[in-house]
């Protein structure tokens, strides 16, 4: 907080008291001859205000006293113009690219920051234009306070995990609701819209602000608005970027020496002379070895009372030194490149656009290619008629890697022998180790593709039927369709012999039909008063399709007729839900002072039976701007203040279709068609329900030089969706039902400043900082446990739940578990296991700073995540003291070899099959990472003013260009996402690192240019 | 003008306000928009005509064969009831090896002896048994829906067959050998459906006696409906039922009644005998097959790719295994292992190809064993070898086998004649030479040429483990034992039961 003291310096001084005065005056759009209509022309401290008419002119009567005029609409900069002893204030406004400066979208329309009640955040659209990523998610990490975003894998494409204010939900998904446009997205593709096409992004985070959304903004919404045109000359703006990317780290593994030591003495154990074995011993023969001698000589204390042994000969060939991190990273390299038109008249407005991203993973054989095409239009065909349309097409072709925990995952190469080497010209087997698979192997030998189409549409008219009533209609399509190609050759592992194909389709279709009304009146003494009402239908259906056969052809597997006794295909039941909703929002305020909000929605669902189909989600607001109260010292340093509270109720359904009925799935015994019996009916099934309560404070200081919000929230979950185990001979071994609580509570804070404001240099800082405190609060004492992650009463979601590793037995040198009593034992399936972790933060957010010196822009983000714990699985297999024979990270070296041994690692046991999961590998996730930095060079408009162009611009930066953590493998920002797993496991299983490729750090460069 | 516009303007207003209006109140009527069917899911009550009962039968077939469901599984017929017996009736490290690196770890409990109330295994079998019989009884309660009377009958039969299967597999599996503690209470005997979640119950659990009077009850019933029907090569018929009759007799040691089963089917000549290796991996059932799963490429209970199903662990031939059974040589031949076949030079049913490689293909094989590919100083067995083809579960050489048994039982003075052609049957069947009354020194000594012969015909198939606890049970003689190089084990012995899994007690409220 000390930061906020030098801001204090700056005080600005207020006027006098003066007579009222009468200033008129014309806004022009800058270098445009026409007037800008609808500009918000305003008294300082919002004492008076007015618009801009047709022609750009306006006329407004001030207080006396009042010295500034404070110019604003959306698309451009607000200015702020001292009047001095001017009776006409002319003012040309200069676009953003930063499209709302205080409009904010809070679904079915819009509000001023001023006026909104509810808990809604932002994300500055220009802070993720140029950001070297693939998904919007991942471009959005630290941006946004309440809001923590994980990524799955460093691998291109494979997602991220976003949790507004905490998982709501075990049984749901606790993934926002995307909004594109007015389209609530069920196909997920919101993360491949290019970035520069968004306008706006904001995430409502509490009830009254989500609740317009009803069901499923349990977990937060997050809209998305694109850009449209403005009137005017055809503006045209290019960018492109290049970039390379490289592993933030590698391990420090094993030497070749190294593994052959661990050779020798998994050799030696083997055969029992486990008494032989020193560090210093194995040091002794390891040397012999490399003399050129497999014949080691023994002290002869061994129950065989040998005194010398021979290895097997095929030692003699381990004499290479393989590098696998090197043989599986690469410096990767990537293009992006966009071109936006956008103009239009007066009644016709487009924006479109182009962008194609090709990025090359830092994992060989990963590859992402996207294409993007936009067309938004929004035309006045009368005054009273408008229609927008905007239409987005995305296709995507990604070259995947295998899952992380199979063995033709590249990173699995990292636990191969560094003595050994492969042969390129013999399937790139390995030479020695030759059962050992080579993801090489892999690489080289199959095909992974992933191919993506989507198509987000949305064609809206809104008519005006009277200046205070009007009425919106629209229609949204959201289609997505993936081709999934995955062929393993015969010379791979699971192809082998024939060679393997399989094909997977799946098609998304999502349309959603909405209409409401919106009625907007002040009324007399400062009132104003607005209303929406309306009604939405939504259809989902998912379609997927599955086929695979022994053959080593993807087209030859597409023409197996379905009759061909080598054609495996197996029938998967379609995905299908519907929504009937209907909506309310009532605005009131009182001299902008006194603001309130009520919302309600009624929202029926297909999953639920006629009983429970129906869900109501009322939710209240108000707030308070206390700096318009006439007590407030306007003169001092506070320039806004503003309380707000909120409180109401929204809803999440289950992920499966017709839980309330019993449904019976076709399927295929021998050549005959049959049916299963997918679930018993569960008629009681409900809505699942979250009240949330949010209250929240707002400061401007120094006229908002200086701004800041802190909010406190509290999110009850009833009703949780929770697996109930039942007796099996149900023929389940669960079922659903509304059972359980769940609570999230926590604490918002952001911090805005401009520092430095002058015209050659200014500096300029965002800070946010979140805390959420996540607790299971009533399962009637049940238990969930997925792996080392479990779901318990009293404790957060997902918390790791294992047993406790203490150390080594300096005697036997065996691994030590907390036996729960104060003791140790060496049993690992009787120690107890406990509750050693949490993967939810205890906080998390961001620093953004903006330096611009001259013609020059600096701003860099700095990203952390604290009190978060991430179980390390790979250690499972490449930091287990070498059980499995594989090569280890180098630290294993220092693991218990003989008795009075002080070791951290237990003894290296070549009769041990498994590694037990413990706190072993259990690790502090925490981390501070430099995000981007980006440093940009404006060209002078003096310069390319005569070429005809608008702006140009290059700059340089970099993408995770530093961290600091204390955890030990590649990327603490990891949560490894299970394929096998349903959403129960996922929401539970969370924190894992399993051969998770990193987050690559990235250097780019580019050129941005406006014409 | 003015009035002309102004009324326009308000006609206009007034359609939009109407569409409007009539959207906002769409939920009003929305009932049927959110009453919607998915592509591929049948709801509701369905099981009111023939068409989806005739489907659900098929169903219970699709669970019965334990097709490839995940970590939900369970194979049943269609693995591991064989391999979970087959585990359990080896000694670990003399006679078989289990690789838990191969797919294997949750089967390793079985090898151990040491069945955990955890076990995955135990547990998802468990579950999918009473899946099947939950499917069973919905038939069964719904079956008036049928409108023939002859179609009635045939699948009232079946679905009483199923459940009558897994009742006697079950309490084998779960319970102490029959006659041992024939009053312990070992599972829940359920013939009522469950369809809503409200009806789940904490279950009662019935004795051993009880469970195999339903057992024998609904194989009753399903023979007489249906004999008129004859042979079904695909589904279960009469024969079938008579062979599990066959079976559960012999695990009672009711002798008289084996035979009569047991004849039942030899005496109608719907079945032949073909050479050993021609049993197995076949696409269709052979001419000895009296009841098999049948499987096909797409449905089947799995292979190395699922993890799942006999091929998974039987077949070490990269086209479907990984070769976690690991046999040791020793086995086929050995003095002191009690329940080695001791095979003859010239039976084929002990045949070992070490030629075979990476590129061998099941097709190719012509021995009954070969070298594991994965831990090459082992073998792999040659049953089973592949998802898409049948798995038998009676064969016409057990019906030879379990008459000779059972005559000789009515009789152990004497040599039957017939019991001695049942026994040649099986031998000249597998390339040894047939015996006559002669050979043997005693009519003990047949006897124990045909508890011999069973250990040669059905390794690996499942049945050790059930013969050796009946033999131990009826003869109640100690030197029946499993292994028997050190660490041997009582066939008797709780550890080779298969315990309640904790899941399910978990969930017992009172």
């Amino acid at each position: 907080m000390k930061k906020i003291l030098p801001y204090l310096i700056l005080i600005l001084i207020s006027g006098q008291v003066l007579a009222q005065q009468v200033i008129t005056g014309r806004v022009n759009a800058a270098g445009e001859v026409l007037g800008l209509q609808g500009v918000k022309v305003q008294a300082q401290n919002q004492a008076a205000s007015t618009i801009t008419d047709y022609e750009g002119n306006y006329s407004l009567t001030v207080p006396g006293g009042t010295t500034t005029l404070v110019f604003s609409i959306d698309g451009y900069q607000t200015q702020t113009v001292e009047i001095g002893n001017r009776g006409v204030v002319d003012v040309e406004m200069s676009e953003t690219d930063n499209a709302s400066d205080n409009q904010v979208s809070v679904g079915f329309g819009t509000q001023s920051k001023k006026e909104i009640t509810g808990s809604v955040g932002q994300i500055d659209a220009e802070d993720i234009g140029s950001v070297p990523v693939i998904d919007l998610e991942q471009a959005s990490q630290g941006r946004a306070s309440g809001v923590f975003i994980q990524n799955n894998s460093g691998k291109l494409g494979e997602g991220t995990s976003v949790r507004i204010r905490g998982g709501s939900s075990l049984s749901a998904s606790n993934q926002p609701l995307y909004v594109v446009d007015g389209i609530p997205l069920t196909s997920g593709t919101q993360s491949d819209i290019d970035p520069t096409n968004i306008a706006s992004m904001e995430i409502l985070k509490d009830a009254s602000a989500a609740a317009i959304y009803g069901s499923r903004a349990a977990n937060g919404v997050i809209i998305i608005t694109t850009k449209t045109g403005t009137p005017g000359k055809l503006k045209i703006d290019a960018e492109y970027q290049f970039g390379i990317s490289e592993t933030p780290r590698t391990y420090d593994l094993y030497s070749a020496d190294e593994y052959n030591l661990q050779l020798i003495e998994f050799t030696l154990r083997s055969i029992s002379l486990d008494s032989e074995i020193s560090r210093e011993a194995l040091e002794g023969w390891l040397e012999t070895l490399n003399s050129g001698s497999r014949t080691l000589t023994l002290t002869g204390n061994n129950s065989a009372n040998i005194t010398s042994t021979t290895l097997p000969p095929f030692f003699d060939s381990l004499t290479n030194n393989t590098d696998w991190q090197d043989e599986v990273f690469r410096t990767a390299t990537s293009h992006q490149a966009n071109v936006n038109l956008s103009g239009g008249s007066k009644n016709h407005r487009f924006f479109t656009g182009v962008a194609y991203k090709n990025q090359e993973g830092i994992l060989i054989g990963n590859d992402y290619e996207r294409i993007n095409a936009r067309f938004n239009l929004n035309s006045n065909l009368s005054s009273a008629l408008s229609t927008s349309l905007s239409v987005n097409y995305t296709h995507t072709l990604d070259n995947r890697l295998n899952e992380d925990q199979d063995l033709g995952s590249p990173l699995q190469a990292i636990v191969l022998p560094p003595s050994d080497r492969y042969d390129p010209n013999d399937n790139f087997n390995l030479v020695v180790r030759s059962n050992d698979y080579n993801p090489l192997t892999e690489i080289n030998f199959s095909d992974n593709i992933a191919r993506g189409n989507s198509v987000i549409g949305n064609l809206g008219i809104n008519y005006q039927i009277s200046d205070a009533l009007s009425f919106d209609l629209q229609g949204g399509l959201d289609f997505f369709n993936q081709r999934l190609e995955r062929r393993q050759g015969p010379e791979t592992r699971d192809g082998s012999g024939t060679g393997l194909s399989r094909l997977t389709e799946t098609d998304v279709l999502n349309y959603i039909g909405t209409g409401y009304f919106t009625y907007k009146n002040d009324l007399p003494g400062n009132q104003k008063f607005s209303a929406i009402l309306g009604a939405s239908y939504q259809l989902s259906n998912v379609e997927t399709s599955f086929r695979r056969a022994r053959i080593n052809s993807i087209s030859r597997l597409e023409n197996l007729t379905e009759s061909d006794t080598s054609l495996q295909a197996i029938p998967i039941p379609d995905s299908k839900s519907s929504f009937v909703s209907s909506f309310l929002r009532l605005n009131y305020s009182i001299d902008d002072k006194y603001i309130f909000q009520a919302s309600a929605r009624i929202d029926g669902s297909s999953k639920f039976s006629e009983d429970n189909r129906f869900g109501f989600f009322p939710a209240i607001s108000a707030g308070w701007n206390i700096s318009e109260e006439d007590f407030f010292d306007v003169g001092g340093s506070i320039s806004f203040v503003k309380l707000k509270a909120s409180y109401g109720l929204v809803g999440n359904t289950p992920e499966d279709d017709f839980l309330y009925r019993s449904n019976y799935f076709l399927i295929n015994y021998g050549r005959e068609t049959g049916v299963r019996l997918s679930n018993l009916s569960n008629s009681s099934l409900k809505w699942e329900n979250t009240a949330q309560l949010d209250v929240g404070l707002e400061l401007g200081l120094f006229n908002d030089r200086v701004t800041a919000s802190l909010e406190y929230y509290q999110k009850n979950t009833t009703d949780l969706l929770f697996p109930v185990p039942v007796s099996l001979t149900s023929g389940f071994s669960n079922v659903l039902r509304n059972i359980g609580e769940l609570q999230n509570t926590g604490f918002e804070f952001n911090l805005g400043s401009t520092v430095i404001q002058n015209s050659y240099f200014s500096w300029s800082t965002d800070f946010n900082i979140s805390f959420n405190e996540n607790k299971v609060t009533d399962i009637g004492g049940r238990q969930l446990i997925v792996g080392v992650n479990a779901f318990l009463e009293d404790q957060s979601t997902g918390v790791f739940y294992m047993r406790k590793y203490v150390g080594v037995d300096p005697f036997t040198g065996s691994a030590l578990y907390d036996d729960g009593q104060g003791g140790t034992t060496t049993d690992w399936e009787n120690a107890p296991r406990m509750v050693v972790g949490d993967p939810n933060p205890d906080f998390f957010g961001g620093l953004t700073n903006n330096v611009a010196y001259k013609n020059f822009k600096l701003s860099f983000l700095f990203q952390f995540v604290s009190g978060v714990d991430v179980y390390n699985a790979t250690g499972e297999f490449l930091s287990n003291s070498g059980i499995q024979g594989l090569s280890q990270s180098a630290d294993q070296a220092n693991r218990w070899y003989t008795q009075g041994d002080d070791a951290p690692f237990p003894a290296h046991d070549p009769f041990q099959e498994n590694t037990f999961p413990s706190t072993r590998w259990l690790e502090d996730g925490s981390y501070i990472r430099l995000k981007t930095a980006t440093l940009t060079y404006d060209v002078p408009q003096s310069t390319i003013q005569n070429l005809g162009i608008r702006n140009l611009s290059f700059y340089i930066g970099g993408q995770n260009l530093f961290t600091l953590t204390d955890y030990s493998g590649y990327d603490p920002d990891v949560n490894y996402v299970d394929p096998t797993f349903g959403t129960i496991e996922n929401n539970i299983s969370r924190g894992i690192d399993n051969f998770t490729a990193p987050q690559a750090r990235t250097f780019i460069t580019g050129i941005k240019i406006g014409l | 003008m003015t009035t002309l516009r102004k009324t326009m303007k308000l006609n206009i207003t007034n359609r939009i306000a109407i569409i409007g209006l009539a959207t906002v109140v769409l939920f009003g009527s929305c009932d049927n928009l959110l009453d919607i069917e998915a592509d591929g899911t049948i709801s509701g009550d369905v099981l009111n005509n023939t068409e989806n009962i005739e489907q659900a039968l098929v169903g219970a077939y699709y669970s019965l064969a334990g097709y490839a469901d995940g970590s939900e599984g369970g194979e049943l017929l269609g693995g591991d009831f064989v391999l979970i017996a087959e585990l359990l009736s080896h000694q670990n490290g003399t006679e078989l090896r289990w690789d838990s690196f191969l797919g294997g770890a949750t089967y390793a409990d079985f090898m151990d002896k040491d069945i955990l109330l955890t076990n995955i295994r135990v547990e998802s079998n468990w579950r999918r048994a009473y899946e099947v019989i939950n499917l069973v009884n919905n038939i069964l309660a719904n079956i008036e829906n049928v409108e023939s009377t002859t179609d009635r009958a045939r699948i009232e039969g079946e679905a009483r067959a199923i459940r009558g299967m897994l009742y006697f597999e079950m309490a084998r599996l779960w319970g102490p050998q029959f006659g041992e503690a024939n009053t312990t209470e070992i599972l829940p005997v359920l013939t009522d459906p469950i369809t809503d979640i409200s009806q789940i119950q904490t279950p009662t659990l019935s004795t051993v006696s009880q469970v195999y009077t339903q057992a024998e009850n609904d194989l009753m019933a399903a023979a007489t409906s249906l004999m008129p029907f004859g042979k079904n090569s695909t589904r279960i018929d009469y024969y079938a039922c008579q062979g599990y009759l066959c079976r559960i007799a012999m695990q009672k040691s009711d002798f008289g009644t084996a035979e009569t089963h047991a004849d039942n089917i030899i005496s109608s000549n719907e079945f032949t005998m073909t050479s050993h290796l021609d049993a197995f991996n076949n696409s269709e059932n052979s001419t000895q097959d009296i009841f098999a799963i049948q499987q096909t490429l797409s449905n089947n209970s799995g292979d190395r790719t699922t993890g799942t199903g006999l091929p998974a662990f039987y077949s070490s031939l990269p086209e479907s295994g990984l070769g976690a059974i690991a046999v040791f040589s020793t086995l086929l031949n050995s003095a002191f292992l009690e329940n080695s076949p001791s095979f003859a030079a010239s039976d084929t049913r002990g045949t070992v190809d070490a030629t075979v490689t990476e590129s061998t293909t099941s097709d190719q094989l012509s021995t009954a064993f070969y070298t594991n590919l994965a831990n090459p100083l082992f073998l792999s067995p040659s049953k089973f070898q592949r998802a898409d083809r049948v798995i038998p579960i009676i064969r016409l050489a057990e019906m030879h086998l379990s008459r000779a048994e059972a005559i000789f039982e009515s009789n152990t003075a004497i040599i039957d004649p017939i019991a001695l052609a049942d026994l040649n049957a099986v031998r000249s069947n597998a390339g040894i030479n047939t015996l006559v009354a002669g050979d043997f020194a005693s009519s003990l000594a047949f006897y124990d040429s045909l508890v011999l012969e069973r250990k040669r015909e059905f390794m690996f198939e499942g049945h050790l483990l059930h013969d050796l606890k009946r033999w131990r049970s009826n003869l109640d003689d100690s030197s029946i034992i499993i292994g028997g190089f050190g660490g041997s084990k009582n066939p008797l012995d709780n550890d080779l039961i298969l315990p309640l899994p904790q899941t399910e007690t978990d969930t017992w409220t009172d």
